[in-house]
């Protein structure tokens, strides 16, 4: 629409009525707020120029077809200007044009739509005389020549100061024309200036390479890090993007140090979440429980945050920085911050996307049928069982493999209606099941579109996000699905007052397999025999195949909606008071849908014979989940002389309250339309729910003398609905000091190359209750009495049979002094930042966790029934250390950055009084979280004679041991294998063999770019960690009994016989697993390096794409799990990731994508 | 600091604390889906609803191949069971742990009492719920002092930190005994009378008064016969306690609300042990009624001996219990001119009292395997010798308890409905008879108000003081004749209903009737040619044992038995307390022996 403007350089004027101005602004607006795409029309506040060295007539017809202004001059004017090189992003016209005429004899004047080019007075430079006041101006940008707003202008040595407005330029009224100007702002490097006498100095502030001054989130508010005393890491939001990742948790592993992000029994399933902990242990029973996860001061489930949400990502680990949560943070916090808009800047719509393919990694693969065959009859023969599949199922199975034309299965001998089945009879197929129910491939996607902006008042951010994760099985299409949509809105009222409002949406759909095989379908394809068909021979699945249940059997599905509104208004009464109210409500409603369907088998005479024995079912829950908050915070702060000091004190009420109810029915009339209403069975309903809360009160005080010495203490006084009035409310506190060194006059020396050093410390204790509530225990000091619905009652209270409902008495006991877990933690650490470049960051930590809830497993005399209840008497310690590492360096246009993280941790049991005779499998005093108790293993039996004169291992297995059996050393010499007492005094011939808490895990995040191009690499892994494969698990040991634990893939077949002595495994033996006892000879090793993440990019220069509206066009290709080195591999098929958690997981993905991100303005 | 820093810092402090007052309200929060403790004990129906769970703990008899009540006496000299039961033939080991004494049952009771009071109400809706609770709590204590002694006294739901109960040592069996008699009073004092409740089928006072004879006589002849031995209490005869025992059946008979059923009807005594509902009968003190409804299919006890079919018989009736039985002229088998030998089962019932028959089959009774109607009655031929587990090991074959109807004493279908009686009158009687015997207080009248309407049921002529026939086999020679015939009075009356055991124990009887004596069933001759259930026939010493007199010994090739049974008269008299408890409280001291 601007065309219509014709082009005039220096000819007439024109006039453009101001009204119509307006009005288009107000369309522009409206067309933003309709979530229509821009049409990115340049206005008078979003001028690019990147000119170098040319003329001011050339920038005068650029800036004329950017903003539409005419510019009028008289030519001469410009004869006397120098050229112009000017770099700069999305400013007013004003701010170019003061640039560009700095320095030159010309200003400027704006009237309506016209620039007019004026010859300049003579500017008061060079005026030495005193008492004359003088005014330095200037333009502060970026090195992208960005204004900044906010940098600090201060005359050296005086309190003369001012700021830059959000134009970046600053009016500075000084009493002489000497001195240096300083030029400070949050996140870049302080330089000094000297005047010499110039009225007009420009700076471009360089970005500051250490950090030092960058602000961190704190638990309620900032602070800057050069005045953190706690131990605190924070990332940036960037940091996880571009990764096709399903959520924040799998985006964090490996991004922070001691930040431990484990894959859960789900293993890499759609929708799975992964654990997530803060340095190691909370408890003797090897817990890791989850830090305090906050979204915008909001606890949050990390699964419904999308990633391109969030601007940073801050981890609260020691005590004294989460203590201000009392009780709710006795773990440390994750801190998540969503994007806000900024102030003064255009509407920028951003958007980006992702596509990618994944593949299953780790999947087992299966011998064929007959080695499957001939393996498991091996092994029955081993174990006195005799040929367990005959002949002539061996004929047919050799057949079937030499023409696959032939039939898969045969009718039973003795009961021709059914065919063959691994308990009967045998069929002769030979499939991999593996291969017939997971997929090569899937396909995943994300797209997000946000808007954000500001005025001087006011900003905005509006994001809206979509997801979709496939699963990795055939038959059903298990997925995951997650869509957002997030507005945060600020606005300065006045300048006393400004309001925050934030809501978010999130919707979470799972849709998984149906009810009655979701247990574990992995478990259930290996014990899956390769023999079994998948279809008969005439044409129907097998009944054993599982796959019409999987297809058509029912699903599971879970949609999850997540409503959030929050609420701040911050008042500034006075300076440096400030007043923050926060109110917050949460809902989340949770409605599931599980449905059970009778599906077809096939018999001999019919394909579709409904499978009888599952009855058709119908589930559905529905929960609601509300929780708010409300807390108000008072800041105070001041400095006088080199002191400063800030109070805050606070209060916070919080609630959470769940409601759900549950309804079944079975006999469905129509599997077409599953409702409770519409099925015949005996229909039960039922509900559930809970409520819990905390009030607190809490403060802290922080104190530093020239940022030299630091100190800060915390309290809470906190209470909980959890416990009992009189145990109910408890404070917690902490103290931290800091030191840095580097400001020290000694240190002037050595300051040019270590730029900073500081020491910190901090001891604090907190409270646990987030242990109960993670366990689903909101009443622990409360006694229910338990309820018998008449049809349970066995009495009839008349002779003709009426039953009365009845009331029991508690089934446990809570104790009177029942009370929080104490954790304490002693925090040392070291912060240096030297030769610019690079940044080190480093904390040993101790945490004793005191007064922990330990069962009453101790032996009470049964007179105490029901049962001792828990009480507080138990102790750990958790040990650890950190070390992060960075650095970044710009040679030319080509940057470099890397980042490690290392860190360590180790638990023990301190107290423990309920195992005093130290029975191993219950913790006893002493004990190393994780310790693997287990047999030296000699070797394996090569004769019969060697077997008759080793010590006696008949403790272990009644039956005839032979070769290819395990020799088990007999570590306490006493001729005979055995557990001993099974205590740790006396443990027979075991001992601890291993450990299963990884030695270390590290992370090693680089980045590459040059000229927009750009590569990163993502190394994560773990040092040792030892894991002794469970007795009999068919996963490891291959076949191990009957008809289940039977996988056998091409690494089990490497098993001792009389001609394959040196095989890895023992010679497989049904029904006697006790050559798989944890031993020495098969400890894995769970060491791995993982190429998590490499992305290529290339960002496209905007001039190419500016006239398009479009900025910042990235396109890049990522890939997660890339590659992995593990000496797992070389037994089994195993990820070491997931191993952990279960040997038959859900396994993860090795994904490939393709992605986009760009800025429309 | 200047003034205006503290100026703000106190304004802001005002702020917080209006805003920070303290809100215990919000912190008192209560499950919604959960029966919170704190807010349940609000009227007296809640006492009602509380105690109807105590009924849950009666005994109770599932489907699964028993036969309710009248199995118990395996563990006795009145039946034996397929295989001798350990405690007679001393092979009890000390268990690891056990579910006795039930504290569960007991914390049960206790938690009813620690919390009734919060309740207000009507008295008359309230005193029953809590009479019901000493009553139950006694019943539990009363099966600790029977299977153990002497136990921790709890009377409260303990906590924790309740260390000097928890770790309480045993109390004396007197002592305990006299808790659950206060319990017992307390219940009767509470408990309204029969049928002073709507509901039938819960405690009252009278079933109260008639258990308190059961408590005493089981106490008081404990302490009198266990005198000076290790199970004894110490400077005690059980005099109070018997004295105790008389007073309560007095009292129970006194009330008139009880009498006998069936008085000289024929059939009559086996015809009380088989109906489905007992409410019409004056004798029947305390019944389970199994006539529940059909979708809840565990409630069925009778699983009887199916003759003819696969058969189903795990025990038989000792020759023991058999020769008890007097003849019709009121002398035992030792003298009376009607005894005809033992030869067959007809001879064994032939001129004895009639109860016998009425408990044991011979040939020629009826006996109905299939629903009535579809399938002709089925005559007894003989006993149930298949093969197996489910053999009638004697030749005495138990028919008290049996139904004709055949839905009542099967299981097929779950759907058995025949009542199971937990106490008679007739126990009353013979309590009240013997407590005066062994107080040396029972006279002739005594006796008629007792023994002799027992005897009247079945048409058996009285017992008179004054002239009691002496019996040559009398077992307890030592003691006076009434309190033999006292004795073969209750084993004839309450045969195979679970009594026995406890009778001997008290009795100190082992040494009369159980150490070394090898157990013997029916003679034997009458059955070596029948045709075995299970194919083939008896051949003697390989699938029949049989003793000098060629009766049936069931456990003749049994080696832990052929010395007869190996009960440790200075041990077995109790059985031992779990380890567990003994390691876990160690003020709890093994029973002697043990």
């Amino acid at each position: 629409m601007y065309n219509i403007f014709t082009k005039l350089i220096g000819k007439k004027t024109f006039c453009l009525p101001s009204k119509l101005l307006l009005t288009m602004k107000i369309t522009l607006l409206l067309l933003i707020a309709g979530f229509v795409q821009v049409s990115a029309a340049t206005n008078a506040q979003n001028i690019s120029l990147n000119v170098k060295n040319v003329s001011l007539a050339e920038v005068f017809t650029v800036l004329h077809d950017e903003s539409g202004y005419n510019f009028l001059y008289d030519a001469e004017l410009l004869d006397r200007t120098n050229k112009v090189t000017v770099s700069v992003n999305r400013a007013t016209l004003t701010d170019v044009l003061d640039m560009c005429l700095k320095n030159q004899p010309v200003s400027y004047v704006i009237t309506d739509k016209n620039v007019v080019i004026t010859k300049k007075e003579q500017e008061p430079v060079n005026v030495p005389a005193a008492n004359v006041r003088v005014t330095v101006t200037g333009i502060i940008t970026n090195e992208a020549g960005a204004p900044l707003a906010g940098v600090t202008v201060t005359l050296k040595g005086t309190a003369i100061s001012t700021s830059t407005n959000a134009k970046g330029i600053y009016n500075l009224s000084i009493p002489t024309d000497e001195g240096v100007l300083v030029f400070s702002s949050v996140g870049y490097q302080t330089v000094g200036e000297p005047l010499k006498g110039r009225a007009v100095i420009n700076m471009q502030l360089k970005i500051q390479n250490t950090n030092l001054n960058d602000v961190v989130v704190v638990a309620y508010g900032t602070q800057k890090k050069v005045d953190l005393t706690g131990a605190v890491q924070q990332i940036s939001g960037t940091d996880l993007q571009n990764r096709p990742v399903q959520d924040i948790g799998s985006a964090l592993q490996g991004e922070m140090a001691g930040l431990n992000v484990t894959t859960t029994g789900a293993g890499g399933g759609p929708g799975a979440s992964k654990a997530i902990n803060i340095r190691g242990f909370t408890g003797l029973n090897g817990n890791l429980a989850s830090p305090l996860i906050l979204v915008d001061g909001v606890e949050t489930d990390i699964m419904s945050v999308s990633p391109n949400d969030i601007e940073s990502v801050t981890m609260l680990k020691d005590a004294a920085s989460s203590a201000l949560y009392g009780s709710r943070a006795p773990y440390g916090v994750l801190l998540i911050v969503t994007k806000h808009g900024k102030k003064d800047s255009p509407v920028t719509l951003t958007y980006s996307d992702n596509f990618s393919a994944a593949q299953p990694m780790g999947v087992p693969d299966e011998v064929n049928s007959l080695v499957f065959a001939e393996t498991l009859n091996t092994g029955n023969e081993n174990g006195g069982g005799g040929q367990l599949i005959p002949n002539d199922a061996l004929a047919r199975i050799k057949a079937y493999l030499a023409d696959p034309s032939l039939p898969d299965n045969v009718p039973q001998p003795n009961n021709p209606e059914n065919w063959s089945a691994y308990t009967v009879g045998f069929p002769n197929a030979n499939t991999n099941w593996f291969k017939v129910f997971i997929k090569n491939w899937t396909q995943d996607q994300q797209h997000n579109l946000s808007l954000s902006g500001g005025s001087s008042k006011t900003t905005y951010f509006v994001g809206a996000s979509t997801n979709v994760y496939n699963g990795t099985y055939n038959f059903i299409n298990d997925s995951y699905t997650r869509d957002n949509l997030r507005a945060n809105l600020t606005t300065e009222v006045n300048k006393y007052i400004t309001f925050t409002m934030q809501t978010n949406f999130a919707q979470q759909i799972n849709y998984g397999i149906d009810p009655y095989t979701q247990a574990n379908w992995f478990q259930t394809m290996a014990f899956n025999w390769p023999i079994n068909a998948l279809i008969d021979p005439n044409g129907g699945y097998d009944l054993y195949s599982q796959a019409a249940i999987m297809a058509n059997g029912g699903i599971n599905r879970t949609v999850d909606d997540q409503y959030r509104v929050s609420g701040d208004i911050t008042i500034k009464p006075l300076p440096g008071l400030t007043f923050t109210g926060h109110y917050n409500y949460d809902m989340e409603l949770a409605d599931q849908f599980i449905d059970a369907l009778v599906t077809n088998y096939s018999t001999v005479s019919d394909p579709n014979t409904p499978y009888s024995l599952a009855t058709s079912s119908l589930t559905k829950a529905y929960t609601k989940t509300t929780y708010y908050d409300y807390n108000w915070i008072g800041n105070y702060e001041h400095n006088f002389g080199y002191h400063y000091f800030k109070i805050q004190l606070g209060q916070e009420t919080e609630q959470k309250s769940s409601d759900g109810i549950f309804g079944y029915n079975s006999a469905l009339y129509s599997q077409e339309t599953p409702s409770l209403s519409l099925a015949s069975g005996l229909a039960w309903l039922l509900d559930n729910g809970y409520s819990w809360a905390t009030n607190r009160t809490f403060g802290r005080f922080n104190y530093n003398y020239k940022d030299k010495y630091l100190l800060e203490a915390n309290g809470a006084y906190m209470g909980s609905s959890l416990f009992s009035q009189s145990s109910r409310y408890a404070f917690f506190s902490s103290m931290s000091a800091g030191w840095n060194i580097a400001k020290e006059d000694f240190f002037n020396p050595l300051q040019k190359s270590i730029s900073n050093l500081k020491l910190r410390a901090s001891y604090g204790v907190s409270g646990d209750i987030e242990s109960l509530l993670q366990s689903g225990s909101y009443y622990p000091s409360q006694a229910f009495l338990g309820t018998g619905a008449a049809t349970s009652s066995t009495w009839a209270f008349s002779p003709t049979g009426a039953r009365l409902p009845y009331v029991s008495p508690p089934g446990s006991f809570p104790s009177p002094t029942l009370t929080w877990q104490k954790p304490y933690v002693f925090d040392v650490g070291l912060d240096v930042d030297f030769l610019q470049d690079f940044s080190l960051s480093g904390d040993w930590y101790r945490r004793d966790i005191k007064d922990q809830l330990a069962n009453g497993t101790v032996e009470y005399p049964a007179t105490l029934y029901p049962s001792a209840p828990q009480i507080n008497n138990a102790e750990s310690v958790t040990k650890g250390w950190e070390l992060t590492a960075s650095w970044k360096h710009q040679y030319g246009d080509f940057a470099l950055n890397a980042r490690m993280n290392l860190s360590h941790y180790s638990g023990e049991v301190t107290k423990w009084p309920n195992n005093p005779n130290e029975e191993i499998g219950q913790p006893y005093p002493g004990e190393k979280l994780g310790t693997i108790w287990g047999f030296k293993t000699v070797g394996k039996f090569q004769t019969q004679q060697q077997v008759d004169n080793a010590p006696s291992q008949a403790a272990l297995y009644a039956g005839k041991w032979g070769p290819g059996d395990i020799q088990y050393a007999d570590l306490n010499n006493d001729g005979k294998i055995d557990f001993g007492n099974g205590t740790v005094s006396d443990p027979g011939d075991e001992e601890i063999i291993g450990n299963s808490v990884p030695k270390y895990f590290y992370s090693l995040l680089t980045g590459a770019s040059w000229k927009g191009i750009f590569i990163s690499v993502f190394l994560q892994g773990q040092g040792h960690a030892d894991f002794a494969p469970p007795t009999g698990e068919g996963a490891f040991w291959g076949y191990t009994s009957y008809p289940f634990n039977s996988t056998i893939t091409p690494k089990s077949l490497d098993y001792w016989t009389p001609t394959n002595t040196n095989a890895y495994f023992p010679r497989p033996v049904l029904g006697n697993d006790a050559s798989q006892l944890p031993q020495t000879g098969y400890l894995l090793n769970l060491a791995y390096m993982r190429i998590k993440n490499l992305q290529v990019g290339y960002t496209i220069p905007d001039k190419y794409t500016q006239r398009l509206h479009i900025y910042g066009l990235k396109i890049y290709t990522s890939c997660e799990n890339l590659a992995t080195f593990s000496g797992v591999f070389a037994h089994q098929y195993y990820d070491p990731e997931i191993l952990a958690a279960g040997t038959y997981s859900y396994p993860l993905q090795r994904t490939f994508s393709l992605g986009l991100n760009m800025n429309i303005k | 600091m200047k003034t205006g820093n503290i100026n703000k810092i106190c304004m802001m402090i005002a702020m917080i604390a209006i805003v920070s007052c303290k809100k215990n309200d919000l912190l008192n929060l209560t499950p919604p889906t959960q029966l919170s403790d704190a807010s349940y004990w609000n009227t007296p129906a809640d006492l009602v609803t509380y105690a109807n769970n105590f009924y849950n703990y009666q005994d109770v008899f599932y489907l699964g191949g028993n036969i309710g009540n009248f199995d118990i006496d395996d563990n006795s000299d009145n039946l034996l069971p397929t295989r001798p039961d350990n405690r007679l033939d001393g092979l009890n080991t000390v268990v690891a742990n056990s579910s006795y004494p039930d504290w569960a049952g007991i914390y049960d009771a206790n938690y009813f009492l620690a919390n009734y009071q919060r309740v207000k109400g009507d008295p008359s809706v309230i005193n029953p719920s809590v009479g019901e609770a000493y009553f139950f709590r006694a019943q539990l204590y009363f099966n600790a002092l029977q299977l153990v002694g002497g136990v921790p006294w709890i009377n409260k739901p303990l906590q924790s930190t309740d260390t000097a109960l928890i770790y309480a040592p045993r109390q004396p069996r007197n002592i305990l005994a006299d808790s659950i008699v206060s319990d017992l009073n307390r219940a009767i004092a509470l408990l309204p009378s029969k049928g002073g409740t709507t509901q039938q089928l819960r405690y009252y006072k009278e079933y109260a008064e008639a258990f308190l004879s059961r408590v005493c006589l089981y106490e008081g002849t404990w302490e009198k016969y266990h005198a000076g031995d290790a199970f004894g209490v110490s400077g005690q005869n059980g005099s109070t306690f018997l004295q105790e025992a008389a007073d309560a059946a007095q009292a129970c008979m006194n009330s008139g609300i009880f009498g006998l059923d069936n008085v000289r009807v024929p059939n009559g005594y086996f015809n009380l042990f088989n109906l489905i509902d007992y409410s019409a009968s004056k004798e029947v003190i305390f019944w389970k009624a199994y006539n529940q409804t059909p979708d809840f299919i565990n409630n069925a006890w009778q699983n009887f001996y199916q003759l003819g079919s696969t058969g189903s018989a795990a025990d038989g009736l000792s020759q023991s219990l058999i020769n008890d039985y007097l003849c019709i002229d009121g002398k035992p088998i030792s003298v009376s001119p009607l005894y005809k030998g033992d030869d067959t089962l007809l001879h064994v019932i032939a001129n004895r009292d009639p109860r016998l028959h009425q408990t044991i089959f011979t040939y020629g009774d009826t006996v109905v395997t299939n629903n009535p109607g579809s399938t002709p009655l089925f005559l007894f031929t003989y006993p149930a010798f298949n093969t197996g587990n489910n053999i009638c090991t004697t030749g005495y074959q138990i028919k008290k308890g049996l139904s004709y109807n055949a839905n009542l004493n099967t299981y097929t279908g779950g759907s058995g409905t025949q009542g199971l009686i937990y106490m008679r009158y007739a126990e009353v009687l013979l309590n009240y008879a013997e407590a005066k015997a062994e107080l040396g207080t029972i006279t002739q009248g005594d006796i008629d108000l007792s023994i002799n309407l027992l005897r009247d049921r079945v048409g058996m002529p009285h017992l008179n003081m004054a002239s009691i026939t002496t019996d040559p086999h009398w077992i307890f020679p030592e003691l006076p004749p009434i309190i033999n015939e006292v004795r073969r009075e209750r084993r004839v009356e309450l045969s195979c209903e679970g009594f026995r055991l406890n009778d001997i124990l008290r009795w100190a009887a082992a040494p009369d009737l159980i150490v070394k004596k090898q157990p013997a069933g029916a003679a034997s001759k009458q059955f070596l040619t029948v045709p075995l259930q299970g194919g083939g026939s008896f051949v003697v010493g390989s699938n029949i044992f049989l003793n000098a007199q060629e009766y049936i010994i069931p456990y003749g090739n049994n080696p832990n038995v052929a010395s007869g049974y190996g009960f440790n008269v200075g041990r077995d008299y109790l059985l031992p307390i779990p380890l567990a408890q003994t390691v876990a409280n160690p003020k709890i001291k093994q029973n002697p022996g043990w």
